[in-house]
C-alpha cells in the first residue's frame, strides 16, 4: 500500500437521496475516503454514481445522512469549499483560450492580480505539457488535450478532495490509456485525495488504492476492494496474474454470481 | 452575385414598364424613382433622421425590457413557466392591428412611434435571449459552482457569454423590425418621417416618391442589420 497515514478525511454516513417524485437513487450509502489515496467508484449504470459524486461535492443536498470532513459534519457549503468536482462532459468555455480557461479558477477567487494569476496558470500548464497551446481555443484541441486543460483548471482550486466524474469516457481507447498514464503521473506528484467514477474495470484497478463498488439495488452496502499493487505502476500490470485475480474478484462484486 | 440579381430585376422592371407602357402612377420605372429621389433631395434628411431616431429609441427600449425580462425568467423557474407560453402566444397577435392604440395613448409625439417600434422589435429579442440562456449546459453551471463562482460571476462569465450569439441573432431581426415598426407608426399618425412621407406620396398618387421612400427604408433596415452584424464581431468569437 502506498499510503502514508490512513486517516479517513472524508466520510459518507448513511446517505439517502432521491429526485423529487421518483424512487430513491441512493439509500443508506456509507463509505470512507482515506487521506491522499486514489479511490475509484464503480457500479452498474443507473446506480447513482454521478449523483453520489455531486452529493460529495456539495452540489446536491442529501435527503438523509451526514458527510464528515476531517471528522466533523460538513454541509453543502463546506463541501463546496473543501472539494472540487469535474463533470463528465466538455465544460471548457469555447470563447476563452486555454490559458483563460485555466485562469477561470483563480479569477473566481478574485484574490490575485492578473499577472499573478497568469503566472500560476502558465506554470501549471507547463507542468501539464500544455504550454504550447496556451493561446489556442478549445475547439482547436484534441479530446485528450481538452481533458488535460480541464484537469488543470480543476486542480488549480487548491482543495484536498478531487471528485472526477468519468474523465476519460469520451476518449478513444488509445488516448484513454495515454491519459490514464498521464493522470497517474500527475497525481503521484500532487497526491490529493481522489474519488473518481469510472465504468472501466481495468482503469479502476490500474489507478486505485481502493475500489468502491456501489450496489445496483439501493439499500445494499458499498463494498470496498483494496488494490495493493506497488506504485509507480506500469501498464504491463494488466497482464500479471495478481491483476487478473483482482479483476475477477471485482467483476464478481459488480455482477454478482456465486461461482467465485 | 446578389448585386447582379438585383441589377437584373431592376433592368427587367425598367424594360417591362417601357415596353408595356405602364402608367407611372401604377408602376414607375426605376429610373423615374431615382430621378424623383434626386429631385426631392432637400426633403429626405429630416424624414430619415426622424425614422432613424424612432427606430433606434425603440430598439434600445426593446433591448432593455427584453434583457430584464429574460434575466428574471432565468432566475425564476416559476416566472418562466408563467410567462413563456404567453410570450409565444403573443407573437400571433397581428401587430398592425394593435399598433393604433399607441397613437391614441401617446398622440402625435415621437413616443407613439417609438412605442410601435418597441412592439415590433421586442419579441425577437426576448425570445432569442431566452433560448440563449436556456442553452447553458447544466454541467458548465455545476463546474462554475464547484470552482466557487457566485451567482453574479456565473451570469457574467457563463450565462451571458453563452447567450450572446443568439441574442445577436435576435437583435439582427429586431433591428429590421424596429424600422418597420417606426414606419408603421408614422403611417398611422405623424408629421414627419419616411412612413409619413410614403403615405403622403401614396395619397397624392406620387408613386415614384413612394418607391423612393421604400428604397430608402430598405437601405436603412439593411444598414442596421449590418451594424448589428459588425457589433457582434466585437463580442462573439
Amino acid at each position: 500500500m502506498s499510503g502514508e497515514g490512513d486517516a479517513n478525511v472524508f466520510v459518507a454516513d448513511n446517505i439517502c437521496f432521491g429526485f423529487p417524485g421518483k424512487r430513491s437513487v441512493l439509500d443508506q450509502v456509507t463509505f470512507a475516503l482515506k487521506e491522499r489515496h486514489f479511490h475509484v467508484l464503480v457500479g452498474p449504470s443507473g446506480a447513482g454514481k454521478s449523483t453520489l459524486l455531486k452529493l460529495c461535492a456539495g452540489l446536491l443536498n442529501a435527503k438523509e445522512g451526514t458527510f464528515l470532513l476531517n471528522g466533523s459534519a460538513a454541509d453543502c457549503s463546506q463541501r463546496l469549499m473543501q472539494s472540487v468536482y469535474m463533470p463528465q462532459s466538455d465544460t471548457l468555455l469555447p470563447w476563452r483560450t486555454v490559458l483563460d480557461n485555466v485562469m477561470l479558477t483563480l479569477e473566481l477567487q478574485g484574490k490575485q492580480s492578473a499577472e499573478e494569476m497568469q503566472e500560476r496558470a502558465m506554470a501549471l500548464l507547463d507542468s501539464f505539457g500544455l504550454r504550447d497551446c496556451a493561446d489556442a481555443y478549445p475547439d482547436q484541441l484534441s479530446g485528450g488535450m481538452k481533458q488535460r486543460v480541464m484537469f488543470a483548471r480543476t486542480m488549480l482550486k487548491n482543495v484536498p478532495l478531487l471528485l472526477l466524474d468519468e474523465p476519460f469516457s469520451a476518449l478513444d481507447s488509445l488516448t484513454r490509456k495515454q491519459m490514464q498514464r498521464w493522470l497517474l503521473d500527475v497525481w503521484q506528484r500532487d497526491r490529493r485525495t481522489v474519488l473518481m467514477v469510472t465504468h472501466d474495470i481495468d482503469e479502476a484497478l490500474l489507478l486505485a488504492d481502493t475500489v468502491l463498488v456501489l450496489p445496483s439495488e439501493p439499500g445494499e452496502t458499498v463494498q470496498a476492494l483494496e488494490v495493493t499493487f506497488a506504485r509507480p505502476r506500469s501498464f504491463e500490470l494488466i497482464y500479471e496474474p495478481a491483476f487478473v485475480e483482482r479483476k475477477r474478484l471485482l467483476e464478481h462484486m459488480l455482477l454478482g454470481g456465486d461461482n467465485l | 452575385m446578389t448585386f447582379l440579381v438585383l441589377l437584373a430585376v431592376l433592368l427587367v422592371w425598367e424594360l417591362m414598364v417601357r415596353i408595356f407602357d405602364i402608367a407611372p402612377y401604377i408602376l414607375p420605372p426605376p429610373s423615374d424613382v431615382l430621378i424623383a429621389m434626386w429631385d426631392a433631395r432637400d426633403l429626405w434628411g429630416q424624414h430619415i433622421w426622424m425614422t432613424w431616431s424612432e427606430a433606434m429609441l425603440g430598439l434600445a427600449i426593446s433591448m432593455l425590457i427584453a434583457f430584464l425580462m429574460s434575466v428574471a425568467m432565468l432566475r425564476s423557474l416559476q416566472l418562466r413557466k408563467a410567462l413563456y407560453p404567453l410570450l409565444i402566444v403573443s407573437q400571433t397577435i397581428p401587430l398592425i392591428a394593435i399598433s393604433p392604440i399607441f397613437i391614441i395613448w401617446f398622440d402625435y409625439t415621437i413616443w407613439s412611434k417609438v412605442a410601435v417600434a418597441v412592439l415590433w422589435s421586442f419579441f425577437p429579442i426576448v425570445i432569442s435571449l431566452n433560448e440563449g440562456f436556456r442553452s447553458v449546459s447544466p454541467e458548465r453551471r455545476e463546474m462554475m459552482i464547484s470552482l466557487g463562482a457566485s451567482r453574479l460571476q456565473i451570469f457574467r462569465l457563463l450565462e451571458w457569454p453563452t447567450a450572446l450569439p443568439s441574442f445577436f441573432a435576435g437583435l439582427k431581426m429586431a433591428a429590421a423590425y424596429a424600422v418597420i415598426g417606426a414606419t408603421v407608426g408614422e403611417w398611422l399618425g405623424a408629421e414627419r418621417g419616411l412612413g409619413f412621407f410614403a403615405r403622403r406620396a401614396s395619397n397624392n398618387m406620387q408613386t415614384d416618391l413612394l418607391f423612393a421612400s421604400v428604397f430608402i427604408l430598405c437601405v436603412m433596415g439593411l444598414l442596421m442589420v449590418y451594424a448589428v452584424k459588425y457589433m457582434k464581431r466585437g463580442f462573439v468569437r
